[in-house]
């Protein structure tokens, strides 16, 4: 899991379209409906869902809440989501098994929308 | 300021093993208990994250172990640095709270005669090693299961401890920011038990999750406990070193290689086989030494690390993969999806951050020089020693989560009525929303993170000299000076404000990180993990702990405190491999 914090990518790097993401993003206690909100993520080898919130926190929007603190291996769950990748069927899988293709677009919702705490973030 | 005291009998900060095991000792001793966490229980921290592995003798595949051979085992992998009178309690208790935890619900893979499989796993003299079914993700299950159970326990999930309170010298409670509420919540109570585990996220290659950045440890610092040998960082022979996404994941090279089970291989850069010709695999110090010789000599492969070799196993793949799934040692469908496919590719490993062997110092029942403060778990620290083998992890947190559990109740029970400072709340929340306020050439808390996981990687990594250490500690120094006020949070959301927690936890990384470089530039000798190039043989006059301790609000300082014995270790100890003393992975060892 070290790379969360990584500078160099020097290893990482792959020439590829860029992902696009739809992001669900609500806070009960402000606002009134939740909205989709969209951003374009530099593609990196790889990739897991997981791995492109991280990438969107870091880079683009800080106040996206997920949860950061999980096992990064497909282990622990917390990663869950509500997944679409390139106009499937929504499914909940763990994002960070889900490794995503150059140019893919995807639609990542809460796991359990009638328990959202924040965004992605879920009381299981 | 408005606040509310919550009371309580009992605060457990942190809900893995350790503290899920201290809630319940604590609950069934009649105390009222909060167990809190800074993630969700059972689903963070290190326990979920566990490899199967639950060291005990109870001697069911061979007759010949007992608790007395584990306890020299674990003195002597330890390079004789744990204290004995802690390994003591931990392998003679082992076995008893394997029980408990079946009687939880958590159950251990049998062999073919019914009874608990066990394997053996280097250093242990026979097969001791439990393998827990569903991994440390389904220990942790179970105990959640069994604290949801206790009526006095009310498990508070998404707070981060961000202050300990204390009446005098004892303890008296705690301020921590709820995430899910969105603000500065206080706890009142006698006895609080840490159990939040260690810090392996300040360094770079880390098989960890991103959130033991061992803020407990510097929270007991803060309230004048004394932390022990910090330089003591465990690396894990085996985590992936690429590609960069699972990068750090830990496959288990005990199953992995060793000849009773998949008998693989662990190849050079060169497709050569490098490990010293011994009958066992050797332990992690010396196993992570003889793979960084290997990189650190032109020998390594193209990704910085050395392969492990399934293909060269003369067993048939299907066997291996029914021996690996016996093992439950890895995830290796998740690795499938990302590209890894052990069966049919060397993969290439490197030694990462594993297990924080250092910690706070405790006694027999887990509690610390402070009043009312106890710690169990791999916050601990004096336990170990320089070296873990595999198994006593899980073990601790049972064996010494109990015991802290248990104290800590009695404590409470005969404690007098607790007077809190309020100045000093109000101060504390202050603190707290001064993170999302804006300030002159803020700082990003994730950019601090990585400044001081760089100069963590660059100085305070496997290889040490005094040059480099003493670098780390200006460097951090001056790094905590500079920027650690100019650390900011964004400032919009309150609820589950991700970036407000990352700050909070920068105050106590950049402190730690350099009491870690201070005490590994007391150190002056090599012994277990921690290998210095200035010094490189273990020295008789180092057999014993450092110590750093708070001195006044900004200083600390180190000095060092006898290694508890049981047994003189100028007579009784154990012969060194001769393979290994010529390998020159044991310098120094011999002339002890």
């Amino acid at each position: 899991m070290s790379h969360i914090l990584l500078d160099d990518e020097t290893n990482s790097t792959e020439i590829g379209e860029p992902i696009t993401a739809d992001v669900y993003r609500f806070d009960p206690s402000s606002d009134i409906e939740p909205q989709m909100v969209r951003y374009t993520v530099p593609y990196r080898y790889r990739m897991s869902v997981f791995t492109l919130l991280r990438e969107i926190y870091t880079l683009h929007d800080q106040t996206l809440a997920f949860r950061n603190q999980q096992c990064g291996r497909g282990i622990c769950g917390t990663c869950r989501v509500q997944l679409q990748i390139n106009g499937s069927k929504e499914k909940p899988l763990k994002g960070c098994t889900i490794p995503l293709e150059p140019g893919s677009h995807v639609i990542i919702k809460p796991y359990v929308e009638n328990r959202v705490i924040r965004d992605l973030v879920v009381d299981f | 300021m408005q606040f509310e005291v919550i009371p309580t009998d009992v605060l457990v900060i942190g809900a893995g093993g350790a503290g899920m095991r201290a809630a319940i000792a604590a609950s069934e001793a009649g105390a009222k208990v909060i167990l809190l966490t800074k993630g969700q229980a059972a689903r963070s921290g290190a326990t979920p994250m566990a490899c199967p592995s639950y060291q005990a003798a109870f001697a069911m595949e061979d007759d010949r172990d007992n608790a007395e051979i584990a306890f020299e085992d674990t003195c002597y992998e330890g390079r004789y640095l744990g204290d004995e009178n802690l390994i003591k309690v931990l392998t003679s208790e082992s076995t008893e709270r394997a029980m408990d935890m079946h009687r939880y619900g958590v159950k251990f893979r049998k062999n073919e005669r019914g009874k608990f499989l066990q394997v053996v796993h280097p250093g242990h003299s026979f097969e001791r090693n439990l393998v827990i079914l569903g991994d440390g993700y389904a220990m942790a299950a179970g105990l959640r299961r069994e604290v949801i159970r206790q009526e006095n326990v009310q498990l508070v999930e998404d707070v981060v401890v961000t202050s300990l309170l204390k009446d005098g010298d004892r303890m008296a409670g705690l301020v921590a920011l709820d995430m899910r509420k969105g603000h500065p919540v206080v706890f009142e109570a006698p006895s609080v038990i840490l159990a939040s585990g260690g810090y392996p996220e300040l360094w770079r290659w880390t098989d960890t999750e991103p959130g033991l950045t061992g803020e407990g440890l510097y929270l007991s610092y803060e309230a004048g406990a004394e932390l022990v040998d910090l330089e003591m960082m465990l690396y894990y022979p085996t985590g992936l070193c690429w590609p960069s996404e699972v990068e750090g994941t830990l496959v288990q090279y005990e199953g992995l290689l060793t000849e009773k089970y998949c008998n693989g291989q662990m190849l050079n850069g060169f497709g050569k086989p490098f490990l010293p010709e011994t009958n066992r695999l050797p332990v992690r110090d010396i196993m992570m030494k003889l793979m960084f010789k290997e990189i650190e000599e032109g020998r390594g492969s193209p990704h910085g690390g050395v392969y492990v070799d399934l293909r060269k196993s003369p067993k048939s793949p299907d066997k291996v993969m029914e021996i690996l799934h016996q093992l439950d040692s890895l995830p290796y469908k998740e690795l499938e999806y990302l590209g890894i496919n052990v069966l049919k590719q060397p993969i290439e490993v490197m030694p990462v951050t594993h297990y924080t062997l250092g910690g706070v110092r405790i006694d027999e029942w887990a509690q610390t020089s402070v009043p009312g403060l106890y710690a169990a778990g791999e916050i601990s620290g004096n336990i170990h020693g320089a070296n873990r083998t595999s198994g006593n992890a899980l073990a601790e947190t049972q064996v010494f989560g109990r015991r802290a559990g248990i104290r800590a109740a009695e404590y409470a029970r005969d404690s007098q009525a607790l007077a809190i400072d309020k100045a000093t709340i109000t101060l504390e929340i202050d603190r707290i929303y001064a993170l999302r306020k804006a300030r002159p050439g803020g700082i990003r808390p994730i950019d601090f993170k990585r400044k001081v996981k760089a100069i963590m990687h660059q100085y305070v990594h496997y290889r040490r000299n005094a040059k480099g250490l003493s670098s780390a500690v200006n460097e951090l120094n001056s790094l905590r000076n500079d920027q650690g006020k100019r650390v900011q949070a964004v400032a919009g959301p309150e609820r589950y404000n991700y970036e407000w927690e990352e700050a909070l936890e920068t105050h106590a990384i950049v402190r730690l990180a350099e009491m870690t470089a201070a005490a590994a530039l007391a150190r002056e000798e090599s012994r277990g993990h921690h290998w210095r190039t200035d010094f490189p043989e273990m020295r008789s006059e180092w057999a014993k702990h450092t110590i750093v301790k708070r001195t006044d609000e900004a200083r600390y300082k180190v000095t060092d405190a006898p290694v508890v014995r049981l047994k003189d270790r100028t007579k009784e100890r154990r012969r060194a491999d001769p393979t290994l003393v010529e390998a020159g992975v044991l310098e120094g060892y011999e002339a002890l």
